[in-house]
């Protein structure tokens, strides 16, 4: 094996074969080559640098202070939660529609709109038109059929 | 031993009591995640602060959703996922905000170098510098298998399973990862220059 083909194949190998751990012909050229053996130091070097820097990270912040964040999230029987307010608000809802009820006095009814406006509209070609006027004077229905 | 296998050992006899509703069994559980989470969380995103958050997150869903898993993977497998995807989650967010690329370096901690001794130290902080901000800089999918595969020494075929990909795919992404990051050790860094006699 030449250099060339050595600097080819370290790019590749296992760390394994890299760290002679495995016979290769690779190894056995890296062992006679002293600028390939310093290649190769210098990756195992910065993948022994690398390794360690990742498995010794660790968070900052303590696991307990998470912990009690997870919790707060979560409410104890937090299902039974909701079906609780509807039930309350529900509750809520019909004592104050039965005392509306006896408190309001009733409004008259409306009378329905009065058919006859005397505007004159021109339906759209197909359609009719029907003009009503209701109580109050500002306001006149107006519908096509 | 690698980490997972370390988790899933040390989750084994929690797991049934946690997800039985024991709280004691639970919150030593999430302890137990935390710390590998916490890393899992730092390849994916390549931000301290931001690992800190995905961590929280898949600790808080931990806590929420433990009664999901159903034990048809293996639990670290399925950790693995939930941290994953609330890592995505997460980098989507930021893209969304134009948060990206605030940061080279991952503010890893400087591997431990010979006490007593600053120029050595100074030395191994200065590899773990470069080699980290070089790793930093691979494609994410190629920084995540490379971490499986070299960091944490998971099999290819465990690796496959986890991320939901063919064997040979992990294996692809493997290759080029090292030839990048290997590469790019041997151009132009001479402080990553064989190791100092200690």
């Amino acid at each position: 094996m030449n250099c060339a083909a050595a600097r080819e194949m370290m790019l590749e190998v296992d760390l394994t074969e890299l760290d002679g751990t495995i016979e290769s012909e690779l190894i056995e050229h890296v062992r006679a080559c002293a600028p390939c053996s310093a290649a190769v130091q210098r990756i195992l070097t910065a993948q022994r640098a690398l390794r360690h820097a990742l498995r010794n990270a660790a968070p900052r912040l303590a696991p307990d202070a998470l912990i009690g964040r997870a919790k707060r999230h979560v409410p104890l029987y937090r299902r039974a939660w909701p079906a609780a307010a509807l039930a309350a608000a529900a509750t809520l809802g019909a004592l104050l529609l039965s005392r509306l009820e006896s408190s309001v006095p009733m409004l008259p009814p409306t009378p329905p709109p009065t058919a006859g406006s005397g505007l004159a509209v021109q339906p759209p070609p197909g359609r009719s038109v029907a003009v009503f006027r209701t109580d109050n004077p500002d306001i006149v229905v107006i519908w096509f059929y | 031993m690698t980490e997972t296998r370390q988790l899933e050992t040390a989750v084994a006899d929690l797991l049934p009591r946690a997800q039985a509703g024991d709280a004691a069994a639970r919150d030593e559980l999430l302890r137990r995640c935390h710390g590998t989470v916490y890393r899992w969380a730092l390849v994916l995103t390549g931000q301290a602060d931001d690992a800190e958050d995905v961590a929280q997150e898949v600790l808080v869903r931990l806590y929420r959703y433990l009664g999901r898993y159903s034990g048809r993977a293996r639990f670290t497998t399925w950790l693995y996922r939930v941290t994953r995807n609330t890592a995505l989650g997460w980098r989507r967010q930021l893209v969304s905000r134009l948060r990206v690329l605030r940061d080279v370096t991952m503010n890893l901690p400087s591997p431990a170098a010979p006490a007593g001794d600053p120029v050595e130290r100074l030395h191994a902080a200065r590899i773990a510098a470069v080699v980290t901000a070089l790793f930093q800089q691979l494609p994410a999918r190629q920084r995540e298998v490379f971490n499986l595969a070299e960091i944490e020494g998971v099999a290819l075929v465990d690796i496959a399973e986890r991320l939901g990909m063919n064997p040979s795919t992990v294996r692809a992404h493997l290759f080029r990862a090292r030839r990048t990051l290997r590469a790019r050790i041997l151009a132009g860094h001479p402080e990553l220059a064989e190791e100092r006699t200690r």
